[in-house]
Formats: C-alpha cells, sequence, structure tokens
C-alpha cells in the first residue's frame, strides 16, 4: 500500500469515512454541502502550490477508496495551474480546468479599445456546472495564455461521466475574461498532472475493490466452502492484487520521480492504470457475482468511477503513443537506455516537465 | 500487505550502470552473438571476463573475496547485461542465489571453499531440486541420503536440471530423514560434485532443440560431510528462504529485451504509425513499472527483507508480461518468421518457441498465485 503521504491520506479518510452514504445509483451525483463545507474548512479545498504533488495524490487516492463525488482532485489541479499562470481565485471560490480536452480550442481576439473576448469549446470538463470559476488555456495570436471566466458567463450541456460525476461540454461565445495570465504551465503539463491525479485516485478505488473481493470470498460459501477457497478464485484476487500493485508502483514512480523524467512516467502510469484498472474491475465483479452489479452493493461506485478515470485526462492508448513518439527518436542509443534514464540525449525529449509540480 | 516503493538510482550506482554499458556496447561490436536471459548459452569464458571487472559475487563480502557491494549494485549489472542480450548462465545460478545460500546456511569452511571461486566463475553450480514424481510439489522429493562414515551415501535422480551439463556442483535436494507426518521435515542440500563417482547426467532436449535441461542420476554417490549444506534436516527452510531473491530479478521480466532492441534500432530512425506507436508505448510502460518493481525488491533485500511474496507477484506478472511482449513483438513483424532470416528473425523464432518455459522456470505461475494468494487471504483474515 502506498499512500503518497500517510498522515493526510488518513486524515482525509477519516473525514470520508464519516460521510459514507449508502450506495445508490444516481444520474447525477448529488452534492454534499456538508462535506464539502467540512474540506473547506479544513483547508484542502484550497491547496495549489503549496502542497506538494504527493500530497495531492494522497488525497487524490483518499477521494478514490471512498468514492467522494466532490470536485476536491479538479479544485487541486485548477489552483495549481492558476498560481502557476499567476491567475487570482478567492479561497470560496469553486474553480475548474476547461480546455484540456484534445481538440478543445478556445480563441481569444481583441478588439479595437483593446477589450478581449474568448470563443470556443471545451468537451468534457469535470464538474463545470458546480464552479464558480473556470481557468482555461487561450489561443492568442500564436501564444497560449490562462484566462479566469465567470461560469455564469459560459453555455453548457450538462453531461456525466460513467459513475455520474458532472463532465459538461462548454460552449464560449465572445465572453470577457475576468483575467488573463501571461505566464503559463503548459497544457500538456496540466493535463499529465490530471492524468496523474486520476491514476492515484484509481489506486484508492482499486485498493478498496480488492478487498471488498477479499472479504466478500471469504465470507461467501458455495460448495461447502469460502470463495476464497477455489483455486480459480484466488487467481482472480492475485490478479486483482498485481493489477493494484503495478499502478501504485508506477503512480508511485511519477509522483516521486526527477523533475526531468516526469512526463514519461505519468504516461507509463496513465497507460498502466487503463490496462490493469480494466483487468481488476472485471475480475472484482466476477468475484462478487451478481450482488456486485446492483445498485445497493457499493463496488459500483468504484468500478464505474475506474471505467470513466482510466478515460480522463488522456486514454491509455493516447498517452502510449505519447511515450513511443517521445522515446523513439534517430539520435536514440537504444531501447533500455531510453526507458532507463537518467540520459543525456533524452533532453531534448519532451519528456519532463516544465513547470515544477 | 504488498508494497512497492519506488526508488532511483544513486550516483554510484549510476556510474556502474554505465561502465556495464559500455562494456557491453563494445562486445557486441565485436559482433557476439545476443542472447535471451537465462536461455542464453553458457559463456565461461564470458563469465570469466567479467569477473574480472568485479561483476560476479558482487555482494558477497569482502573477507570471503567478494566485492561487497549491494543488492541494488548486482541488479545494476544484471538488468544492464540482460537487456544486452549477454551470455550470463554459466555464472548464474551460483551469483544469484547459491552465494546467498552459503553465506546464509554454508559453514565457515564451505564459505572459504566456494564463495571466492564463485566470484572468479572458477565453479559453477546448478540446482538439483525438481524430480520426476515431483515438480511443482518440491517437497515430495524422493531422492535419498543415508549416513556412512564421514558423508552420505546419495541415491536417486533429478530432472529438468538446467545447466548440469557444465556445472562443477548440483545444490541437491533430497531426503535426510525417512518421510514422517509432515514431508517439508527431514530435507537438506547436498553440493554433489558432478563429476564424483555414480553421477550420471543425460541431456532433455528443448523443443528448439537446444540442451539446457539434463537429467541427473545419482547412483551410490559418496557426498563427504563437508558438503552437506548448514545443518543436516535444514534444506526445506534453506530453498524457501532464497526465493526473494530466485524471484524478483530482472531476469524474470527482461528475457526478450533484446528483441524489444534490435526491433527499436530498426525503427528508430523511421515514422511510426499509430498502431506501432501504441503498441511499443504498451510495452515501454510494462518495462518501466516491472523495472520499478524489481528495483524495488533489491532495495528491501539490502534493508535485511526478504520480500517473499512481492517477488513471487513480480515474477507471474513479469513472466506473463514477456509472453505478451512475444505477443507484440509478432503482431509488429506481421509476417512469417524465418529461423534463418538473420538475428532479428532467429531471437523472435527462439523466443515464441522457449517462451512457454518462462512461466514454469523457477516455480510455477500456478504455484506462485498460490503462495500470493495464501498471503492476501491471511492479511485479509488479520484486518477483519
Amino acid at each position: 500500500m502506498i499512500n503518497f503521504n500517510d498522515d493526510l491520506f488518513e486524515v482525509a479518510s477519516k473525514m470520508f469515512e464519516r460521510k459514507q452514504a449508502a450506495a445508490r445509483y444516481h444520474a447525477v451525483e448529488p452534492w454534499a454541502q456538508d462535506l464539502w463545507d467540512q474540506l473547506r474548512t479544513s483547508g484542502f479545498t484550497t491547496l495549489g502550490r503549496d502542497a506538494t504533488v504527493a500530497d495531492h495524490c494522497a488525497l487524490a487516492k483518499a477521494v478514490g477508496a471512498y468514492a467522494v463525488a466532490l470536485p476536491l482532485v479538479d479544485t487541486g489541479l485548477a489552483r495549481w495551474a492558476a498560481e502557476h499562470a499567476g491567475l487570482s481565485v478567492a479561497d470560496e471560490e469553486i474553480v475548474v480546468c476547461a480546455g484540456l480536452a484534445l481538440g478543445d480550442d478556445l480563441v481569444g481576439s481583441v478588439d479595437a479599445s483593446g477589450g478581449m473576448s474568448i470563443t470556443g469549446h471545451a468537451r468534457r470538463v469535470p464538474w463545470a456546472s458546480r464552479a464558480d470559476v473556470l481557468i482555461a488555456p487561450v489561443r492568442i495570436g500564436d501564444r497560449v495564455r490562462w484566462a479566469r471566466l465567470r461560469r455564469a458567463d459560459v453555455d453548457f450541456n450538462e453531461s456525466v461521466n460513467l459513475a455520474s460525476e458532472p463532465r459538461d461540454d462548454l460552449t464560449i461565445t465572445a465572453v470577457v475574461p475576468t483575467e488573463v495570465a501571461d505566464e503559463a504551465p503548459r497544457v500538456k503539463d496540466v493535463r499529465a498532472r490530471g492524468a496523474l491525479l486520476r491514476a492515484a485516485s484509481g489506486v484508492g478505488a482499486m485498493e478498496f475493490a480488492l478487498n471488498a473481493s477479499l472479504t466478500y470470498a471469504e465470507q461467501r460459501t458455495q460448495f461447502g466452502r469460502p470463495l476464497s477457497g477455489f483455486q480459480a478464485v484466488q487467481h482472480h484476487l492475485v490478479m486483482m492484487a498485481e493489477a493494484v500493485a503495478s499502478v501504485s508502483s508506477a503512480v508511485d514512480a511519477a509522483v516521486f520521480s526527477p523533475p526531468e523524467q516526469r512526463l514519461m512516467r505519468v504516461a507509463a502510469a496513465k497507460v498502466i492504470f487503463g490496462e490493469q484498472s480494466a483487468v481488476l474491475t472485471r475480475l472484482a465483479h466476477q468475484v462478487h457475482g451478481a450482488i456486485g452489479a446492483t445498485e445497493e452493493h457499493p463496488l459500483h461506485t468504484r468500478t464505474r468511477r475506474l471505467w470513466s478515470w482510466q478515460d480522463e485526462f488522456g486514454t491509455a492508448t493516447q498517452w502510449a503513443v505519447e511515450l513511443a513518439t517521445q522515446l523513439v527518436f534517430a539520435t536514440s542509443p537504444g531501447a533500455w537506455p531510453v526507458l532507463t534514464p537518467p540520459l543525456t540525449v533524452l533532453a531534448s525529449r519532451d519528456v519532463g516537465e516544465t513547470v515544477p509540480w | 500487505m504488498i508494497t512497492f516503493p519506488s526508488s532511483e538510482l544513486t550516483d554510484d550506482e549510476l556510474a556502474l550502470r554505465d561502465q556495464v554499458r559500455a562494456f557491453m556496447a563494445d562486445y557486441r561490436a565485436q559482433g557476439h552473438r545476443l542472447q535471451l536471459g537465462i536461455n542464453a548459452e553458457p559463456d565461461p569464458e564470458f563469465s570469466k571476463l567479467i569477473s574480472r571487472r568485479g561483476w560476479v559475487g558482487m555482494s558477497i563480502p569482502v573477507e570471503y573475496s567478494g566485492h561487497g557491494r549491494t543488492a541494488v549494485d548486482r541488479f545494476v549489472v544484471v538488468e544492464e547485461m540482460l537487456a544486452a542480450g549477454a551470455p550470463i548462465s554459466a555464472h548464474w545460478v551460483g551469483d544469484r542465489q547459491t552465494a546467498q545460500m552459503l553465506l546464509r546456511f554454508g559453514t565457515e569452511a564451505q564459505k572459504r571453499r566456494f564463495l571466492p571461486r564463485i566470484v572468479t566463475s572458477d565453479v559453477f553450480f546448478c540446482l538439483g531440486m525438481s524430480e520426476p514424481e515431483s515438480g511443482s510439489d518440491l517437497a515430495s522429493v524422493r531422492t535419498r541420503a543415508t549416513r556412512t562414515d564421514g558423508g552420505w551415501i546419495l541415491n536417486g535422480q533429478k530432472v529438468w536440471t538446467s545447466g548440469a551439463q557444465y556445472a562443477d556442483y548440483a545444490v541437491t535436494l533430497c531426503r535426510t530423514e525417512p518421510l514422517g507426518q509432515s514431508k517439508h521435515v527431514g530435507l537438506s542440500q547436498l553440493l554433489v560434485d558432478l563429476k564424483a563417482d555414480g553421477v550420471t547426467v543425460s541431456p532433455i532436449r528443448l523443443l528448439n532443440g537446444a540442451h539446457h535441461f539434463n537429467e541427473v542420476f545419482f547412483d551410490d554417490v559418496f557426498v563427504p560431510d563437508e558438503l552437506l549444506l548448514g545443518k543436516p534436516g535444514d534444506g526445506w527452510h534453506q530453498v524457501t528462504s532464497e526465493l526473494a531473491h530466485e524471484r524478483s530479478g530482472p531476469d524474470r521480466f527482461l528475457s526478450v529485451m533484446p528483441i524489444v532492441q534490435l526491433l527499436y534500432e530498426r525503427q528508430r530512425a523511421r515514422d511510426l504509425d499509430l498502431e506501432m506507436s501504441e503498441m511499443l508505448g504498451r510495452l515501454f510502460a510494462m518495462y518501466m513499472t516491472f523495472r520499478s518493481m524489481s528495483l524495488s525488491i533489491a532495495r528491501r533485500l539490502d534493508a535485511g527483507e526478504l520480500p517473499a511474496v512481492e517477488a513471487a507477484l513480480v515474477k507471474d506478472m513479469g513472466t506473463e508480461f514477456e509472453n505478451q511482449a512475444v505477443a507484440v513483438l509478432r503482431r509488429l513483424v506481421n509476417a512469417e518468421i524465418d529461423p534463418r532470416g538473420g538475428e532479428f528473425e532467429a531471437l523472435l523464432a527462439d523466443a515464441v518457441i522457449t517462451a512457454p518455459t518462462f512461466t514454469l522456470r523457477g516455480g510455477t505461475n500456478e504455484v506462485l498465485r498460490g503462495v500470493i494468494a495464501k498471503d492476501l487471504i491471511r492479511n485479509r483474515r488479520r484486518v477483519a
């Protein structure tokens, strides 16, 4: 078990444990204002650059472990990006990043009087309908700058992910930003950090699913013995444990990576997360039998998240392509050296962070 | 609790890596054929060559003429050798586990006698474990040694003994007391001189005709007292306590890396199509992750831990992955494989044909999963 920051993980877990709701299917996850207030009082909703990436991942893991339906992870990402960009966000505001999906395009134009307005679209923005403020990368001429928008100024089409968490499509038409930054963390860095946070949440959800499966396999008796006594079931449990171990190892390697290798480690972690969470979710449901596929059983609160999180901030396929694109190049000394940095020639590739994580 | 905390190589470890990497680049430039992991053709001259560099028996203490290095230092050397397709088989067993076994359980005289010669590749070991009626169920071995003046008389048969055709000694698990209530009691390990009277080694050829395996027959073989490892009756404990060393290493996921390297060399100057990028990217992610996990175990060995369950997990996952990697390589090649078609194709042919052994040797994956499952369930009961 790797918690990235044990103390923070424990504190957050205790808070979430007390607020666990009974498992139910909702078309859209209901908003738990009291828990959000408590998180705000504890200072968890305003963490940005002041917290380490390990701290953010510890919270993300707790969110996954307890299936917390609140934008804690996404505000953490947005505040980190906003602070790097130099955009201001008030403590009480809920802020999320928009415009990180591949294909999103927001364009800023400046009118005769020097005022700026932004037009474009952003797809599947996490928790946009719940946010007060959005920050987004905007193309202005040949530069990308980060802008701060009021959510109220934006049109959206509300939707959800497979776990009923809000993921909204935004249409932005000549919206005047409340602030535009000169400094910008690259979109790629922010997307990668989002991918790492989703994988960290995934570790929490995967551990829950493994433990629930072990408990159930011990309790449930068929043919006169517990399911855990059947070799076929034991092998399912082992493959689930392997899935958890490999993903948490890959995420840990990315969290504690040297800065110049961060992006390639994140890419690897998101690929492994995508592959292994697919294995784990299938087997967790197989071990649980039909009861695990009902709304009253809590398993779906984790497995549905895993099915969505494996695709968010880039699918395993997209990150695999990115990893190969960066690591296969004419002047490379070979496959093994590029997979085992540090390696001087990798400095010419886009495999490290460009702002401090 | 199964856990794999990540770590990075230190500057000293990286310096060692660079030395080995440069050495292997030079070795390959001399035109030597690439080898696939522990299926490599034995090459005692190569073993002696790297012994002179200080890369065999690295973690053996200086007082036994070793180099007093860490498990991670050995990890660094071994992963570079395997990735570069080095012929590591001759010294492999002695370097990976017999040295550890001697250090932990051997008598002082055994340590003085064997450890310095492991370091110089002047003595090679093989493992006499499996028997015709005793595969995964290792404790059911029937080979037995009975007491005689000044030693033991050994009778029985071993099978699947890799390297017995060139090794000097076989670390032989045998029954030294009659079978009682528990089959784990009354077992011992003898260091059997393969040149001794009454020992017969005969080859069992692999499905590609290669000679790795042997049958070894013991017919009234005299084994002197000083070649009983540690204490009589300690055999099962000795065998199971070294599993963390045996199962966690880079040999459990790097067998086909030399083929990946050759493919990479062909492709690196070309534009990759989307499908190839995806397949390579997924392979890369797996290699990076298994490497982290294996390194994590080496660090824990250095901290004095014996993470046997984690090691079983790496071996199960790593060897399954090696099979997947072969499948991916075949999809990338997308053509008939000609075993005579040059280095790349010959190696790929070998990999396809020998891949079934990856998940069998050193404990089948089914047995490993049994070990892991038992640990998972035991931990769960403790929590509940």
